[in-house]
């Protein structure tokens, strides 16, 4: 029946009018101008992509320290639900990878105690996170701007443990280990954004760890987020 | 200025501070540069949309006032031609005593409205609750922020000459729309005064395409509500642009209608990348062309999602309802429809949505139909717009030289133009009527859709006020099943030996209005053959009205199944 329904006006507007072997210079069938939309950045619902690139922030281990680049990026799909003229919740499913580089000086322990030119370390997840957005201000059919408080729960689908060095007979050693022992499958956290429209600024803490025993990397981390549609 | 001094002593201790850690939480010098530039970006956005707010009062002081105390001597003249009164409420000075008491609280006044009896103040919402404390003020709203909202594709690849090429283009602009039709009669637009709202008209005062408008004194006044000075003659070259499409000039030829027109200039927008514009710019600019006796508005600018709803295209905005005071001033105003087709606001933009604006939309000069990006319409309440179109690509006069350019923001001063020229011919007509004359002399007339309106309007009809007489072009052959649209064999284009037309067909144009009004579909095609559209009869509801337009002539078909 719903198929029907749905099918029934398209076929009917296709049949109506035939154009016999001429050239189509426009066509055009107006919806409604006047009925209220639902979906829209604006409207009851929204979905749109984004990505994001973060840092960590914070000390890890003596034993592990990484260096202060990029370690966070995420690609995902956000949900929102506009609750009222101020209030929107709604969910973010995509996929995140955290990626440290570990600074090569004596002390290092994670693995083992060989400092090399490049090493680091990756795990990707899965990821869903529900949050609450407050939006203050009156707005057309725009985002506008947004502070977001939510957590997080992911599922690690892959990891891995990258080293490089130049040798002393001018080989280069690259090495890539996949599936590492003694990682968490799973991990947890919450994070906070404020933004507008199209960017956002992210502060995620991670509450869970990425190994099951050792040493971890920083608990949270910094980062900007750019939508993409 | 306290705002300043905190901003100041905030970063002087940003950078004093050497990185320090909290529970192991590390607060680099870098973190903390991040967590400000977010506070910045995200708050900075928004302080600028809540600082200003319109202040309505209940009522004027009405003191007695002359017209020629606050109007210019063009705007009464306007006023007694059109038999409307010299001086309205609405046209009265806002009270000192107001301005008075919102300064003393602690408001900044940005600006005013005369019609809207408001004054727009800069103020914190401590400041604005004792504002809506004063018994005579009405109510308080924040100023409507927009996209920057300039209605045109591309500007200013500026050429010093017109090439070849594009001399057709630059000639069938205005040709189109039968430019020799007025020229012929003396109708440039002499004695009209139009006003052009825009972004900037740089080197307008030194470009030989306005050379004779300074020699001749015909840029009467010029505003900056911007800056709140006289110079426009820099910023964007939008407004050159739009300005050279009602009066500029190459060597002999006219790149607009109404080259004798007098202009009035203003500047309302930043037009900056993605800055916000505010609506009371545009406002203060209309009152301000009314004062000085502006018989058109050229308004090349539109406004979208940020603010509104697309369900709010029904005329009920401030802006739209200023455009609507400003008809019964006398003034007709003439805006783009916008370039918003495939984006995701995709439709006319505001104030184009007013019943008292002349939207105009854009053509394919090549394929006289719509060009691919121009706002349809129809309102949220169905109302017809665009009312009529122009071209979408011209020719215009650059920063520097000539360029090629795209968007309704051309195809509006086109239309400006034609109607300085038939307000010189007809110099008594009301606004309204002029509206009126002006969309029955568009060449779809009397078929109309919400991309093309009622089409590019003709001289020829236009001061003829009657429709040419035109024999059938097609004829209707219904079958059973069917019904044929069969054009007159005479205008389908010749066949190559392979059966292949050699030139392009002359386009048809079809609707189908349900019976409540609004067009259910529409389109246009290009007949190469007899049979150049059919319709299935057991589709078409009861009372639908198909109308099909070609070559001149409209015909109407009412679905009535009680017949069949």
């Amino acid at each position: 029946m719903k198929l029907s329904t749905t099918i029934a006006p398209l076929i009917l507007v296709f049949l109506t009018i035939s154009i016999a072997a001429q050239t189509v210079v426009l066509e055009a069938t107006p919806a409604d101008s006047g009925r209220v939309q639902k979906f829209g950045p604006n409207r009851q619902h929204y979905i749109h992509s984004y990505f994001a690139l973060g840092m960590p922030i914070g000390r890890s281990a003596e034993n592990v320290k990484v260096m202060p680049r990029v370690s966070d990026s995420q690609f995902g799909v956000r949900y929102k639900l506009k609750l009222g003229e101020g209030l929107a919740t709604g969910f973010d499913f995509g996929y995140q990878s955290h990626s440290y580089t570990i600074k090569q000086e004596p002390g290092k322990s994670l693995f083992d105690t060989v400092l090399y030119d490049r090493e680091r370390i990756t795990f990707g997840y899965l990821f869903l996170g529900p949050y609450l957005r407050v939006q203050p201000g009156k707005r057309g059919d725009v985002i506008g701007r947004f502070i977001d408080i939510g957590a997080k729960g992911g599922y690690r689908i892959n990891s891995s443990h990258f080293v490089r060095s130049n040798l002393d007979d001018g080989s280069i050693l690259k090495m890539t280990r996949a599936r590492l022992q003694d990682t968490e499958p799973f991990y947890w956290g919450a994070f906070a954004r404020i933004g507008f429209n199209a960017i956002a600024f992210y502060f995620e803490y991670m509450g869970s760890t990425h190994f099951t025993i050792g040493p971890d990397f920083p608990t949270f981390t910094f980062g900007l987020q750019i939508n993409l549609n | 200025m306290n705002r300043r001094k905190f901003c100041g002593a905030y970063v002087d201790i940003l950078f004093s501070l050497k990185p320090f850690t909290i529970n192991g939480f590390h607060f680099s010098a870098l973190f903390r540069v991040l967590i400000t530039l977010a506070a910045v970006v995200v708050f900075s956005a928004g302080l600028s949309a809540q600082s200003l707010h319109w202040v309505f009062f209940t009522e004027k002081n009405l003191a007695t006032t002359s017209p020629a105390d606050i109007l210019d001597e063009a705007a009464i003249a306007r006023r007694i031609a059109q038999g409307i009164p010299l001086i309205t409420e609405s046209d009265l000075p806002i009270s000192q005593a107001y301005r008075v008491a919102v300064s003393e609280v602690g408001a900044e006044i940005a600006g005013e409205s005369r019609w809207f009896n408001a004054l727009v103040v800069a103020a914190n919402p401590d400041v604005l609750a004792s504002i809506s404390a004063f018994p005579f003020v009405s109510h308080v709203r924040p100023v409507a922020t927009y996209d920057s909202g300039l209605a045109g594709k591309s500007v200013d690849t500026s050429w010093p000459e017109i090439k070849e090429k594009n001399l057709a283009l630059a000639r069938m602009q205005t040709g189109r729309m039968q430019a020799e039709s007025f020229t012929s009669r003396g109708f440039t637009g002499k004695g009209v005064r139009i006003a052009i709202f825009d972004a900037g008209f740089p080197n307008v005062d030194e470009h030989p395409a306005f050379a004779h408008l300074h020699r001749n004194n015909r840029i009467i006044a010029t505003h900056n509500f911007v800056k709140d000075d006289s110079n426009v003659y820099a910023h964007h070259p939008h407004g050159a642009m739009v300005l050279s499409c009602i009066a500029g000039q190459y060597d002999s030829l006219w790149l607009g209608l109404a080259p004798d027109a007098e202009f009035l200039l203003a500047r309302t927008e930043l037009a900056r990348l993605e800055t916000k514009q505010e609506e009371h710019y545009w406002i203060m600019a209309l009152e301000w062309a009314d004062r000085m006796g502006a018989h058109i508005v050229s308004s090349s600018l539109g406004y979208t999602e940020v603010r509104y709803f697309r369900e709010n295209l029904d005329g009920s905005s401030m802006l739209s309802r200023a455009a609507a005071m400003a008809v019964a001033k006398g003034i007709l105003i003439v805006n783009a429809a916008g370039n918003e087709r495939g984006n995701s606001w995709g439709s006319i933009v505001i104030p184009a949505d007013s019943d008292s604006v002349l939207t105009v939309g854009g053509t394919n000069p090549y394929t006289d139909a719509a060009i691919n990006f121009t706002s349809p319409g129809p309102t949220a309440d169905g109302r017809l717009k665009p009312n009529v179109v122009a071209y979408g690509e011209v020719m215009a006069a650059g920063r520097k030289g000539y360029t090629r350019t795209f968007g309704t923001s051309f195809a509006t001063p086109l239309v400006a133009g034609f109607a300085a020229c038939l307000l010189q011919a007809n110099p008594g007509m009301s606004t309204i009527d002029l509206m009126r004359a002006i969309e029955r002399s568009g060449h779809l007339y009397p078929y109309f859709d919400y991309h093309h309106g009622y089409g590019i309007p003709q001289a020829s009809r236009a001061l003829a006020g009657a429709l040419p007489e035109v024999a059938a072009t097609f004829r209707i052959k219904v079958t059973e099943d069917y019904m044929n649209i069969l054009v007159d064999t005479t205008y389908l284009p010749e066949l190559d030996e392979e059966g292949f037309p050699v030139t392009q067909g002359k386009n048809l144009y079809y609707h189908i209005q349900s019976p409540g009004g609004r067009l259910r579909k529409y389109g246009v095609v290009q007949a190469e053959k007899e049979e150049a559209l059919y319709f299935i009869k057991e589709e078409l509801i009861d009372g639908d009205k198909i109308r099909v337009h070609f070559e001149g002539y409209t015909n109407t078909f009412t679905i009535d199944k009680g017949e069949q």
